[in-house]
């Protein structure tokens, strides 16, 4: 781990944010989230960067390093899983907050989601994960569309089997991620992927309910190429087994 | 006619059945779709009234029969969010590309399949096979031999799906302790995918050691797509007996269609003969190490030990499917070659009456029709059994006739000669002048008769004596020994990041 400064001060939220080989793109999510960051300290909410550095190229490397959003709280952790899951499991056991917002290394998300969904969690219960309202997908593909609410009628479950409710990034309490860790996705190797409808998946089946922070947006960049999403749908991949199905 | 029922159909979705409840508009859209499936049926139509529910909302995207538009307050953040990537700018074109996704989010008709699948299986399984029915065939018999053996003499809890929609009428003949599930009707019209992603999903949680696909065309499109996920939790196993081939003569089948790109993911093929896989080798570069031969145990006779028929006898003796495969019109071709005799033919037809009319005006042929069992088939006056199959693997029928005690004349393909000795077959099954040949060799020399009935029969006490398969299945599925019973279970991957290896695909 490479401390930005060794900081003991345990922080209400960490936001554990994934990067390898986004490049400068890296810059901008960083300032975005620092955004949000800022948004719910005038909440009077801390919170604390847990980063990862997965097998990161010299560029990526250049600019989280020096990233004037950095402060003495926060922590990058160089490491070479080359697995996402792996690197969320990694710095979730090395955050120190009561709750974890996971950020994926080159998205953004409305500057109220921390606050949103730290003010949430404490009023309906920490057995919640959040989700954003609205996602918006930017880049390769441009659309947008509302996230389903477990609790609104809309929820089947048993459309998990073919369709996920819900993409990567959740916010809820850490013991959550403690509780459900996420499993690794080795799409080429194992031939099982997407880490994020697995853990949904588990977390139901676990107990934990999957709400919309209303009024909170991500900005989901879409590659052409090189996405971990791309890279599942090209290779047919399919979800590890989970309790959910047991259940259903 | 079509566009107006459409068009008036989104306009009052639009207007009046997307602002109700999720559950209304289920049962609503349910009746549209069926009245719309009367009316138009060949429209390629949604499957399920799910599939028509869209995560609309009215709070904030604007009225409900226009595609919502994005929210004001999202446009707000992108305008602050452009200051850090101008990109997102709502004035930039961005947002002149962003279109509502409407997913069919209510669509849970494969869950409710798998939910009802799994429900019906009723207890932990360590073996699962995937036949597409279980009647009539050779491979319909296979798949029974191998699922009651398992689970009578090897003590695994066995499942077997079938996998089409169609009878399986031989599953009364599966040992009471070898599970049945028929799925092919329940997944019939859900898209190919999604029964696919059943069939998986079923194997994944139930987690068996073994999954072995015989002749269940889904289940080989579940090896295809996900068999390297499949792997990490069992062994796959396949079946495969021979080749099938169309009107040109190509070799079509699933060995053709699936091999070259599933063999990796296969612990062994399983085959009945020693023949068919060498030319799988030879032609498709798979490797010679994943073939099993299993040969099948023959099956009991009323005549065992006897010799049936006799060399005086004035009829010949020929049973089978009457399809293209099993050359109905060679039989015809030696039938008239041999007015004297009568020819007894048993089997049900898959083709058009037509198809067999050289065969049925024939004065000498008396087709009989289906038939349950071979020894009742068997009368005094057969001189032999008369086999004209073009392609096979080892046809079961045969080591029946040579139980009821009954001499083959059959061609020299497939796996025969694993059976006959290849210098008492004929050359083809074109060869009409080599089954004539061979029907008056017997005729003219009887000890001819016995001494071939007695080299079948012993072929088969020699490699096909049922304490021989058993063994032999045990030891090509690589069951775990009592030792491992008592200790490790079946290989469970809980994959949590980091912590354990994954299964390499091999070959």
């Amino acid at each position: 781990m490479t401390g930005v400064a060794a900081s003991s001060t345990q922080s209400d939220v960490s936001a554990v944010i994934t990067f390898h080989q986004e490049g400068v793109l890296a810059h901008q999510t960083l300032l975005s989230i620092e955004r949000c960051r800022r948004y719910a300290e005038r909440s009077g909410i801390s919170v604390e960067f847990v980063i990862t550095l997965d097998t990161a190229d010299v560029e990526t490397l250049r600019v989280v390093t020096s990233h004037p959003a950095l402060r003495a709280c926060d922590e990058i952790h160089h490491v070479s899983y080359g697995d996402l899951s792996t690197c969320r499991n990694h710095a979730i056991a090395h955050s120190r907050s009561r709750y974890v917002g996971t950020f994926d290394g080159d998205d953004y998300f409305s500057e109220n989601w921390i606050e949103h969904c730290v003010r949430m969690l404490r009023a309906g219960g920490e057995n919640n994960i959040l989700h954003p309202e609205i996602i918006v997908a930017f880049g390769a593909w441009n659309a947008f569309w509302r996230q389903i609410d477990q609790t609104s009628e809309f929820f089947r479950p048993g459309a998990l089997l073919t369709s996920n409710y819900w993409n990567a990034c959740a916010f809820a309490a850490r013991r959550v991620f403690e509780r459900c860790p996420y499993h690794v996705s080795r799409v080429g190797e194992a031939g099982f992927g997407f880490e994020d409808w697995h853990w949904n998946c588990e977390t139901i089946a676990h107990g934990f309910v999957h709400r919309l922070a209303s009024g909170t947006v991500r900005f989901e960049r879409r590659k052409r190429g090189g996405s971990l999403n791309v890279a599942h749908q090209q290779a047919s991949a399919v979800i590890r087994p989970s309790a959910f199905f047991d259940q259903l | 006619m079509y566009r107006q029922f459409r068009a008036a159909y989104h306009f009052v979705d639009k207007l009046l059945l997307s602002r109700m409840s999720v559950r209304r508009q289920l049962a609503l859209k349910g009746r549209v779709l069926k009245w719309a499936r009367a009316m138009f049926p060949a429209r390629s139509l949604v499957q399920h009234p799910g599939q028509l529910i869209e995560r609309h909302g009215t709070d904030g995207m604007g009225p409900s029969w226009r595609s919502p538009a994005l929210p004001a307050w999202v446009k707000k953040e992108m305008l602050a969010l452009a200051d850090i990537d101008p990109s997102l700018h709502p004035d930039g074109p961005l947002l002149g590309h962003v279109s509502f996704y409407s997913a069919a989010w209510c669509y849970d008709e494969p869950g409710q399949i798998y939910t009802e699948l799994r429900n019906a299986i009723k207890s932990a399984v360590d073996i699962v096979i995937a036949v597409p029915w279980l009647k009539t065939g050779g491979a319909d018999l296979g798949a029974l031999h191998v699922a009651n053996t398992l689970a009578d003499d090897l003590g695994q809890r066995v499942l077997v799906l079938a996998t089409e929609d169609a009878n399986s009428p031989w599953a009364g003949r599966l040992s009471p302790r070898v599970q049945f599930l028929s799925m092919g009707g329940r997944l019939n019209g859900i898209d190919a995918g999604h029964q696919i992603d059943v069939l998986v999903r079923l194997l994944l949680q139930l987690r068996p050691s073994v999954f072995h696909v015989m002749n269940s065309r889904l289940a080989w499109d579940a090896v295809a797509r996900n068999g390297l996920a499949l792997r990490q939790q069992m062994k796959l196993y396949a079946s495969l007996y021979c080749d099938d081939f169309d009107k040109s003569g190509m070799p079509v089948g699933y060995a053709r269609a699936y091999l070259p790109r599933c063999h990796p993911m296969l612990e062994a093929v399983v085959t009945d003969n020693q023949r068919t896989w060498r030319t799988w080798v030879a032609e498709m570069a798979v490797p010679e190490s994943l073939f099993r031969v299993l040969p099948y145990p023959a099956p009991h006779s009323v005549h065992e030990g006897g010799i049936a028929g006799s060399a005086q006898g004035k009829a010949l003796l020929w049973a089978g499917r009457l399809d293209r495969q099993k050359r109905p019109d060679v039989l015809a071709r030696i039938a008239q070659a041999l007015p004297s005799y009568r020819f007894d033919v048993y089997g049900a037809s898959v083709w058009q009456p037509a198809d067999i009319a050289d065969l049925r005006n024939l004065p000498n042929v008396c087709l009989h029709g289906h038939y349950e069992c071979f020894d009742d088939l068997v009368r005094h006056d057969h001189v032999a059994f008369i086999y004209t199959s073009e392609w096979d693997g080892m046809p079961n029928i045969l080591m029946e006739a040579a139980a009821a005690g009954l001499p083959v004349i059959a061609p020299n393909v497939g796996g025969i000669p694993d059976f006959i000795d290849e210098s008492a077959l004929v050359e083809s099954c074109e060869d009409v002048a080599g089954y004539v040949a061979a029907i008056h060799r017997l005729v003219a020399n009887p000890s001819l008769r016995e001494s071939a009935v007695a080299a079948m029969r012993e072929n088969i006490t020699r490699t096909r004596r049922r304490e021989a398969f058993v063994a032999r299945l045990s030891e090509l599925m690589d069951l775990p020994t009592k030792a491992d019973e008592n200790g490790a279970g079946p290989t469970t991957d809980g994959g949590v990041a980091g912590t354990k290896g994954d299964v390499p695909v091999s070959g």
